[in-house]
């Protein structure tokens, strides 16, 4: 009890606030930013934190986790370019939204739907973390494999021109993904010659071409002056009372979102299409869903906001970090002579409230300097696309150069760029199905690989262990059951006709 | 009603710009006091003749941000304008992936005049050369220092039956095909290491692949693999706390907490099983250069604050001069050359 | 009425070929001393690419099927004037990376800015004045002085 006075005592220091006050905003700017991602941003203030205080150092560089993760919405919002990964499920809705002039409920949504995930999770952390690591820790090769998979299958409910397109689109992605130094054998795979290559497509330069320099590219063929055309747009927020009816949805996201964090090597992003998903299946107006759908991006937004605590929870109580931030998070605490690991609540307790508490405060200052920041971004409506697109352009150039201090992701970009605006033009709009397989494509391949290797070759582990048995169904289920329902009723309709 | 909310608006503005002004501007002294050092090693410096360092100089790490070699790199980063004759400001940058060949290439391509230097682990210049694809070799490029080494070792779950390595080769033996353990690379250290005695005893194994060690003991904890291979550093602290042990040292490093695990080389095989780390320049720099710097290393690694930081880690400072540390990096690369190719791995 | 499907689906012919074409590579991108190990390495991407031959030109019929159903009623050219500004910015930009370098950021990355400015619509010669002017100079700042990153130095007048 005391332990959690102490640490309370901690958070509410001077230098910690203040670490807190400036990560939020860095981490909102940072993270609005095509090319610009969560994981840089941590990066890059990790050496500010050697001279701080333990507690400061590391609540600087989680408050900037968080509002990064958050704020890569409010570009996929405006835009229809997500400034960070977590956030390419929010252009499904997001940017339809804006079209339709209701920018301002947009983003009031993702900002209040993220701060609820966060702070849900937060709580969980405080709470439940030594058990959820322990449960974590119990899903091997197969169970990655399943969740992989399912994370594939939401390929086929997301593409808006049909099963097929969505899939072919999936295969090139997945394709790509394996690219490079193959992880399993150790053999490169198609290089083609090219050191670079060697390194594979990496994420970020991917979802940069595919999404910001595409849509650029597009602004610019269509010529209109603003990027949403001469809607009238709507200034109406949208108050906390507006998200009572979408409580369930948000609390079901936020819990998909505590799941896939809590399990390393699993991020936001993949957590946001799962909760799309599920919001989907079980919605009352699923056709709404894709068109500007309040409901979904309450789905998104609390679930990838909801990662970030429970990423903690590995870290935390068994010194293993589950993504890049959290590596980067644990290289912090390394550094200030606090090593992770299974020991650490023992030896230092306080430290560990300091962090689940700080957590929670700092996703309540980045609900307050969000506020700020929304006021600020809707005006990016109003910027003229002859200002708008050079500007983002520039960006994402930078964004990925920095990510590798090299031209070569500056190069993937631009290439996925012309490849993405070109097949948008001539037959597949939606190529968020790419993106997706290639986040989920090493996931699912290696741990196969892994799998068959554990059970000597086997593929009755995947329906032998309960998890993943589980899980697999579920997918199956997923994908057969809308098939189902949709002949069922046409039967009844036919036969309906008939009498 | 609008007032006052305006008030607070302003009030949580002036907060933000002061707040992250205040966060730049502290960090930034902190970096200015450490380059604000006086010139404590002029006396000592043989390098009368050369004016090095007039400008900043870059660490280039092609590791990630926060990983160990990453720093360590920036351990010495801190402390290096203290040890040099002209304080200058030190960058650390990341060029991480692609086998470490951009970051290596990088260095490789730079100018030899100092200001750029590459700080390594094992396996970029003692392993991925031997795969074939890179410009450059084990021997291209210009030793400086090395600063630290650490063992790899085979850990199993604390209430396994095996106690030692002779029990795990038996086991193994008498049970072909079952046993499984998980390491973080198919050419790295660790698994190169281990592969010299599988190979060499025709033990019928598991190897299951990772992206890295912490995924490796992701696997171990979960009991998905039954032994991990890789570095003491990150399994310290569960052997520590009572969960692992430690069975087998696959180098030379001794620390106390798995004194009792019989060594590779006791068993009778080449020693290639520590990581080390170190810093090396671009091909041709000049001597006087790479002494200036190796000198300094040399004395950052007495300074109390690294031993300290350093021992948090679980690392003593282990110093090799730069020819010492070339030999080391080129004895490592004919072992692992061999062993990839009796793996399979290049044609 | 091919024409037409071309039109509309070019690039379901787009990743036929470069389906098949990678699918013709794999021999000589994917080796390994031991034929197991190239064979297993193998399965995923020969199974992807697989699926999207057969799944593109499974699209290509249906979207034949589809156009033969409802023919359109005018025809829509292929190359609109807005494709040649983009084919303007993607020349620009590739030549950004090629000048990086060499000529450094600010001046690039300003010489980007003033063309896609222009393409884009600009005619105000403050407007784009400042914005060939400041934003090169802010991006600088903040990527090499606050955020520590380096960006190729950069050659003043």
């Amino acid at each position: 009890m005391d332990m959690l006075l102490s640490s309370l005592a901690n958070v509410f220091t001077l230098s910690a606030i203040l670490a807190m006050l400036g990560g939020s905003a860095v981490g909102m700017l940072i993270g609005s930013m095509p090319g610009l991602s969560a994981s840089m941003g941590v990066a890059l203030f990790l050496p500010f934190t050697f001279g701080m205080d333990a507690s400061s150092g590391i609540l600087l560089l989680i408050s900037i986790y968080c509002s990064a993760i958050y704020s890569g919405s409010i570009s996929a919002i405006l835009i229809n370019t997500p400034g960070t990964s977590a956030a390419t499920a929010t252009l499904l809705d997001g940017f339809a939204l804006t079209k339709k002039g209701k920018a301002r409920k947009a983003l009031d949504m993702s900002l209040q739907a993220s701060v609820i995930g966060g702070l849900l999770s937060g709580v969980v952390l405080l709470a439940f973390a030594p058990q959820i690591a322990r449960w974590a820790l119990t899903f091997g090769p197969a169970e990655y494999f399943a969740l992989g998979l399912m994370g594939l299958t939401i390929i086929a409910g997301v593409s808006s021109e049909g099963v097929v397109k969505g899939l072919v689109l999936g295969c090139f992605g997945f394709f790509i993904s394996t690219i490079g130094v193959d992880p399993v054998s150790g053999i490169t795979r198609f290089t083609l010659g090219v050191k670079d290559l060697i390194s594979g497509v990496d994420q970020i330069p991917a979802m940069i071409g595919l999404f910001a320099i595409a849509e650029m590219f597009t602004q610019i063929e269509s010529g209109a002056m603003r990027l949403t055309g001469d809607v009238k747009i709507d200034k109406d927020r949208l108050s906390w009372r507006e998200m009572l009816p979408f409580k369930s949805v948000i609390l079901k996201s936020s819990v998909i979102g505590m799941i896939v964090g809590a399990i390393p090597g699993t991020g936001s992003g993949t957590a946001a299409f799962l909760a799309y998903k599920t919001a989907k299946g079980s919605s009352k107006h699923p056709e709404e869903y894709g068109q500007g759908s309040l409901e979904a991006l309450s789905a998104t937004e609390s679930a990838n906001n909801a990662v970030t605590g429970a990423a903690l929870i590995p870290m935390l109580t068994l010194g293993i970090p589950g993504d890049a931030v959290t590596a980067i998070l644990m290289g912090g605490l390394t550094i200030q002579g606090l090593a992770p690991g299974p020991q650490l609540f023992e030896k230092n307790g306080v430290l560990v409230y300091t962090i689940m508490i700080g957590f929670l405060v700092a996703n309540i200052i980045m609900y307050f300097e969000g506020k700020l920041a929304i006021r600020g971004f809707s005006k990016i409506c109003n910027i003229p696309n002859y200002i708008l697109i050079p500007v983002v352009i520039c960006c994402c150039l930078v964004g990925a150069f920095a990510v590798h201090n090299s031209l070569y992701a500056v190069k993937v970009a631009l290439v996925f760029g012309i490849i993405a605006y070109l097949i948008s033009r001539f037959g597949y709009k939606n190529l968020v199905a790419v993106l997706i397989a290639i986040i989920l494509g090493p996931i699912v391949e290696q741990n196969f690989r892994r799998a068959l290797v554990l059970s000597g070759g086997s593929p009755s582990i995947f329906f032998t262990r309960p998890i993943c048995l589980v899980i697999i169904l579920i997918s199956v289920g997923s994908i057969v059951w809308p098939l189902i329902k949709a002949h069922k009723k046409r039967t009844s309709a036919a036969t309906k006709v008939e009498k | 009603m609008k007032k006052s909310s305006r008030l607070v608006t302003m009030i949580l503005a002036l907060a933000l710009v002061a707040s992250v002004s205040l966060t730049a501007c502290s960090s930034s002294t902190d970096t200015t006091t450490a380059s604000g050092a006086p010139d404590s090693t002029a006396a000592d410096s043989t390098a009368a003749n050369t004016d090095y360092p007039k400008e900043a100089i870059q660490i280039i790490v092609p590791y990630s941000a926060g990983g160990n070699t990453d720093l360590m790199a920036r351990i010495i980063e801190m402390k290096l304008p203290e040890y040099l004759p002209n304080s200058v400001s030190i960058a650390t940058v990341n060029i991480p992936g692609g086998s470490y060949i951009p970051g290596m290439t990088e260095v490789y391509t730079a100018d030899p005049d100092g200001y750029t230097i590459a700080c390594v682990a094992g396996s970029p210049l003692s392993i991925v050369p031997a795969m074939g694809e890179t410009d450059y070799t084990h021997d291209s490029f210009t030793a400086i220092a090395m600063i630290t080494s650490f063992a790899n070792v085979v850990a199993v779950k604390a209430d396994s039956p095996l106690n030692s390595a002779q029990d795990l080769i038996d086991y193994i033996k008498a049970n072909p095909g079952e046993f499984s353990y998980g390491v973080g690379g198919t050419t790295n250290t660790p698994n190169l290491a281990l592969s010299s005695l599988i190979i060499e005893e025709e033990l019928d194994v598991k190897s299951v692949v990772y992206n890295g060690n912490s995924e490796v003991l992701t696997a171990f904890l979960g009991g998905h693999v039954d032994a991990y291979a890789g570095a003491s550093t990150d399994i310290r602290a569960y052997v520590e706390s009572g969960e692992a042990k430690i069975i087998l040292n696959l180098g030379t490093v001794v620390e106390d907490y798995y004194a009792d695990a019989v060594t590779m080389e006791e068993l009778g095989y080449v020693a290639i099983g520590d990581s080390y780390t170190g810093f090396v320049a671009p091909p041709d720099t000049p001597e006087e250069i790479i002494l200036i710097l190796e000198n300094a290393i040399k004395e950052i690694l007495q300074d109390e604050d690294v031993v300290a930081t350093l021992s948090d880690m679980g690392l003593q400072p282990v110093f090799l001069d730069h020819t010492e540390f070339q030999k080391m990096i080129s004895d490592y690369y004919v072992r692992n050359e061999e062993i990839i190719k009796l793996l399979g791995l290049t044609e | 009425m091919l024409l037409q499907l071309l039109k509309k689906n070019a690039a379901s012919v787009f990743f036929i070929v470069f389906g098949v074409a990678a699918l013709a590579m794999m021999g000589t991108q994917i080796v390994s001393g031991s034929a197991t190990i190239a064979a297993e390495s193998r399965q995923f991407p020969t199974l992807m690419l697989s699926m999207m031959v057969i799944l593109s030109a499974l699209s290509l019929v249906i979207e034949y099927v589809k156009l033969r159903k409802n023919p359109p009623e005018t025809s829509t050219p292929v190359f609109t004037a807005g494709m040649r500004k983009v084919l303007i910015v993607i020349i620009a930009i590739t030549l950004w990376i090629a000048l990086l370098t060499k000529v450094g950021f600010i001046l690039c990355t300003a010489a980007l800015l003033l063309v896609i400015t222009l393409v884009a619509g600009n005619r105000k010669p403050l407007s784009i004045a400042l914005l060939t002017v400041v934003c090169p100079l802010l991006v600088y700042y903040i990527f090499s002085q606050l955020l520590n990153t380096r960006l190729p130095e950069i050659l003043f007048k």
